[in-house]
């Protein structure tokens, strides 16, 4: 009757969240929810407008006077009393929180404002004037690799390569001096991220007699970074405490950038004896927080005749942006021990560099490292079908690794901890959304459709290794400093004189559904209830149990922290077993639990219910059988002896547990409006053991939905002035309903034999799987080779039009070269009236001043130079600007150019145009080509706007010009108040 | 949200809308759904002086059948 399992069983069931009830009534305590102490005072960051330069002066003098403004601490002062950040590779230039003297990217905090509310503080903000000398920055990878004379880090540094290593295992060079056939791919990875709900949140307060710094904040861990941060503040260990906030608003890696705003608020709070209290804008958080790393990989492969791949040769450059922050450039090696991913490829070799930008720095962010590595790697095996002529599904089951193979060690050092990849494979072949997939793109070609199949099979890794990331030091570095591997997970679970279960853990949830997945392991465990079970997940150093690998990242909680949840609990379990045969005289070996009942096997009418039981310890701790220590709490540090140090041969085993994802997807692309529709998407995965299918699935939509943004729509962008062109969700586009399609997931489960419950991670898969699907399908349809993410609109129209070339004024010349100028253009417009009359117009300045919408005034100073003020207006955003111009190289009635800046409180711009009149065919011409360059808040949240306004603007003021009636003021009133940072 | 320091209206009729936005001009800004304001003030990019709430304004949330036509105001 009764068996040694509890019948009602809730692993691997659908146990809804018991976390939802609190969350989606609007009780949940937030960062910005939680209470801080009246008199605390409110952080307000001063950032950087530019990409690059020197900070020559900056004015405080009107923002201190402000009633309510605490102190202006810059990053001068800061660097006083800290140390810079570590970092795991060495560099020559120190790593501040604050710039000191020098900005390196657009949003570096320059400095802290402390006021009494952060309404003064913003107030405060907007009366800093600083004055920089800006330099030209470094922005694409290629510019940072190649050249000779920009560098992120001028002082010190002679080059933008931070770390350049090289890698070979097995023996790439004899495979591919002969082989069959070599296919080569390049690839580009853009920058982006998971843009959580919630941005960052941090209370810092020290605390002078006990000399602590108590800080309650959204970090997430990892927990190595704790050190990172007590090193910096310069105080031990314990005089650093991390506490969480009581809910997440979510976070996808992302929040563990909140590392330096830690550092900054806890030494302002030092500084000026209060509790200080930042919360980030999402201008902030897209602009400053973090970012994936952008990559550039060229990836070849040597074949055989049937697609298989015999070695492999990587050139890998990621950019992390103006500093290689902790834990970079931890993107570029968590892949390093799976380089093959699941194929049979034994020989591989490798070049990894890391280089500076003048970009925020990179961090964690869902899917880390996955989806560039993938990118490349998946994009080569479709380029293979393409090249050899094969189906592409061929060509993967080629070399895909095979189930006897498990346990398999790769050339790299992944132990892949097991897998079925056929089975799974066979399983998505025959779901009914592959065949439509099939028959679509056969009906599509028919009726003269655009239509693309893309495949990807990719090993998602989780449960890192800490040690990975020092794969990127030599072997003999990593002598000198230590060698570092492995990682712990520890749970804490104790019961109650009553029967409560109580259970902490080292993993700080960010939305997951922690709560709801340990309570069913210890509910299962012990036989009860999952109300009885009460999960507290609000970490805190100075009272929870903790390692340097704690935190929430890597997917590490199912396998990981659930596993020690299940062991601390059957330790537990072992003790109170112990306690119930004493009491039921039985063996202990004989004693069930189940439905909140202690039995004896062998007669179930011999029993003792769960809150009796384990009352005892607590009442009578004197008289527990075997001298048993009465604690009902336990605490389990578990890890895994597979995790060692990366060896001398470079080998490292990334991470513990490594599932399967399989991909297939269908694109549809308008050929009229140019838009990718996916129109079938079907993902398999083998994650081992599902604890909870509905919260694997919620998962996997999740990574689904921000794969489909980061595929179509998602991107940091940068001008080559190094303006940051994304500072809102008007010009960073996150997907919705309308965009992500739900695709037909299907599981297998191959438990892996490394993990207490069989758990492998699985939330970022799809982040890894679904980029690369879509662009293999992408290149399917349109039959190119060189697809470069995101997927927009735009970008699909510019590759159906590859090949037709653009319509050029006919009368441009061509030499004008404005490469400085992000925004530029040229135009003509044959001329109604004379030359002379034209020539008036334009130099008439008191004329011009009224053509000039908004131009409040305008002086000439010296001949030919202007100095005026403009009241420009984009939406509901006005601002007041000062502005010169000056005009040069004028020849009377044929050409002249102006040059010019303005300076306002929302931007700078700078900007320089041509005017030629010239005479053909007995008609003039008039021709003009400009550009423009814009910095500052403006350019962050209206790059779009901007762009296009300007193009628009400028041509209708040249038109104005060349017509002989009076133009029309309205239209052009509105056009010239979207630009007017030029003229 | 931590807008710059406003005058708030809450308009009870279009006529003082528009005498609002007549003698303020660009100064004066008109909140109606507050979809783009409200991040712009949020993040200062809007600085206006004064904010004309129109949520409250009966003329424009009405839906009237006239004539066998529906005639719907812009807050429909």
């Amino acid at each position: 009757m009764l068996e040694d399992q509890p019948i009602d069983c809730f692993i691997g069931n659908n146990i809804n969240r018991v976390e939802d009830d609190k969350l989606l009534n609007g009780k949940g305590q937030f960062g910005s929810d939680t209470p801080f102490k009246p008199n605390a005072l409110h952080a307000v960051v001063l950032r950087s407008e530019h990409a690059s330069g020197k900070i020559k002066r900056i004015d405080f003098s009107k923002a201190k006077k402000l009633k309510g403004v605490h102190s202006v601490i810059t990053g001068k002062d800061f660097s006083k009393i800290s140390n810079p950040l570590l970092s795991v590779i060495r560099t020559e230039f120190k790593t501040w929180c604050c710039a000191v003297d020098e900005v390196h990217y657009v949003g570096e905090p320059i400095a802290i404002i402390l006021a009494t509310s952060r309404y003064i503080g913003e107030d405060a903000l907007q009366l800093i004037d600083v004055e920089y000398s800006v330099n030209q920055p470094v922005i694409s990878i290629k510019e940072a690799i190649n050249t000779k004379t920009k560098f992120v880090h001028k002082k010190n540094y002679k080059s933008n390569v931070v770390s350049d290593r090289n890698f070979e295992y097995g023996k790439p060079n004899k495979f591919f001096t002969k082989s069959h056939k070599i296919v080569e791919i390049e690839i580009e990875y853009p920058r982006n991220s998971c843009t959580p709900l919630e941005g960052f949140v941090v209370h810092s307060e020290y605390d002078k007699a006990s000399r602590i710094y108590d800080v309650k904040s959204n970090f997430q861990g990892p927990f190595s970074l704790h050190s990172v941060l007590s090193r910096a503040l310069k105080v031990e260990e314990g005089k650093l405490r991390l506490i969480s906030f009581e809910d997440s608003g979510g976070s996808f890696g992302i929040k563990q950038a909140i590392m330096p705003m830690i550092i900054l608020t806890c030494l302002a709070s030092k500084l000026s004896n209060k509790q200080v209290i930042w919360v980030e804008d999402r201008l902030e958080h897209l602009t400053a927080a973090s970012s994936a790393t952008g990559r550039l990989t060229k990836l070849r492969a040597s074949i055989n005749e049937k697609g298989l791949i015999e070695a492999l040769d990587y050139d890998q450059i990621d950019d992390v942006g103006a500093y290689p922050r902790a834990p970079e450039p931890a993107s570029l090696y968590r892949m390093h021990g799976n380089l093959s991913g699941a194929y049979k490829v034994k020989n591989i070799r490798c070049r990894n560099r890391v280089v500076l930008t003048n970009k925020t720095p990179s961090g964690l962010n869902r899917g880390f490292g996955g989806p560039q590595h993938y990118f490349a790697l998946e994009r080569l095996v479709h380029q293979i079908a393409v090249e050899l002529n094969l189906n592409v599904l061929d060509v993967i089951k080629v070399n895909l690794l095979e189930k006897k193979q498990f346990p398999y060690k790769s050339p790299s050092g992944a132990l892949l901890d097991s897998g079925d990849f056929q089975k799974l494979v066979k399983k998505v072949v025959k779901s009914s959304t592959y065949k439509n997939i099939l028959k679509k793109k056969n009906n599509a070609i028919k009726n003269g459709k655009i239509y693309g199949i893309g495949y990807s099979a990719i090993i998602e890794p989780s449960i890192s290794n800490m040690g990975y990331v020092t794969t990127a030091l030599p072997y003999k570095d990593r002598e000198r400093t230590g060698h570092k591997g492995g990682a712990l997970a520890s749970t804490s679970v104790s019961i109650g004189p009553t029967g409560s279960v109580y259970v902490t853990c080292d993993s700080l949830p960010q939305g997951q559904g922690h709560k709801t997945i340990l309570s069913q392991i210890v509910a299962d465990v012990f036989g009860i209830k999952i109300n009885d079970v009460f999960v507290n997940t609000n970490h805190d150093t100075h009272k929870d149990a903790w390692s340097i690998a704690a935190g929430n990242y890597s997917s590490r909680f199912a396998g990981a922290v659930a596993g020690s949840a299940f062991n601390a609990a059957n330790n537990l379990k072992k003790k109170l077993k112990k306690i119930a045969a004493s009491q039921l005289n039985c063996k202990s070996e004989n004693i069930l639990f189940d439905k909140e009942k202690i039995y004896d096997k062998k007669n179930s009418d011999n029993y003792l219910n769960f809150k009796r039981l384990v009352g005892i310890p607590h009442w009578s701790p004197g008289n527990l059988p075997e001298k048993l220590n009465p604690s009902l709490k336990e605490t389990v540090f578990w890890g895994n002896e597979k995790l060692r140090p990366p060896n001398e041969k470079d080998e490292i085993n990334g991470s513990l547990a490594y599932g399967f994802v399989f991909d297939v997807c269908g694109i549809e692309i308008d050929p009229i409006t140019s838009k990718l529709k996916i129109d079938e998407y079907v993902t398999g995965h083998d994650a081992g053991k599902i604890i909870n299918p509905l919260l694997a699935n919620g998962q996997i939509y999740g990574a689904y939905a921000h794969a489909v943004g980061a595929s179509l729509l998602e991107e940091f962008k940068y001008n080559d002035n190094g303006s940051f062109l994304s500072g809102s969700f008007q010009d960073y586009h996150l997907p919705s309903t309308y965009e992500v399609n739900e695709p037909e997931i299907i599981h297998i489960e191959t438990p892996s034999p490394f993990t207490p419950l069989g758990s492998k991670g699985l939330g970022e898969g799809n982040c890894m799987s679904t980029p690369v699907a879509i662009a293999n399908a992408f290149s399917d349809a349109l039959k190119i080779k060189n697809v470069k993410l995101p997927l927009t609109n735009t970008k699909v129209h510019q590759y159906l039009n590859l090949n037709k070339n653009e319509k050029k004024p006919k009368h441009i010349n061509e030499k004008i070269n404005f490469k400085n100028y992000p925004i530029n253009g040229i135009g003509e417009f044959e001329l109604n009236i004379d030359q002379n009359e034209l020539w008036k117009k334009i130099f008439d300045f008191k004329n011009l001043k009224t053509i000039i919408p908004g131009c409040k005034s305008l002086k000439e100073i010296t001949k030919n130079n202007l100095n005026g003020i403009i009241q420009l207006s984009i939406g509901p955003v006005k601002g007041e600007y000062s502005f010169n111009v000056s005009i040069k190289k004028i020849k009377q009635n044929k050409s002249f150019e102006i040059s010019g800046n303005g300076h306002g409180e929302l931007g700078n711009g700078t900007g320089i145009a041509k005017i030629e009149i010239i005479n053909k065919n007995k008609k003039s011409f008039l021709v003009y080509s400009y550009g423009a360059k814009v910095d500052g808040k403006i350019m962050i949240v209206g790059n779009r706007l901007i762009n296009s306004s300007v193009k628009l603007l400028v041509n209708q003021i040249f038109q104005s010009f060349t017509l002989n009636k009076s133009s029309d003021e309205t239209f052009l009133k509105k056009l010239l108040k979207l630009f007017g940072i030029k003229i | 949200m931590k807008p710059c320091n406003f005058k708030y209206i809450k308009s009870s009729s279009i006529n003082e809308v528009l005498d609002v936005l007549d003698i303020h001009g660009e100064k004066a800004q008109i909140l109606a759904g507050g979809q783009s304001l409200i991040s712009m003030l949020n993040m200062r990019i809007a600085n206006p002086e004064i904010i004309i709430d129109i949520n409250f304004l009966k003329d424009v949330i009405s839906l009237e059948n006239k004539d066998n036509t529906i005639e719907n105001w812009s807050f429909i």
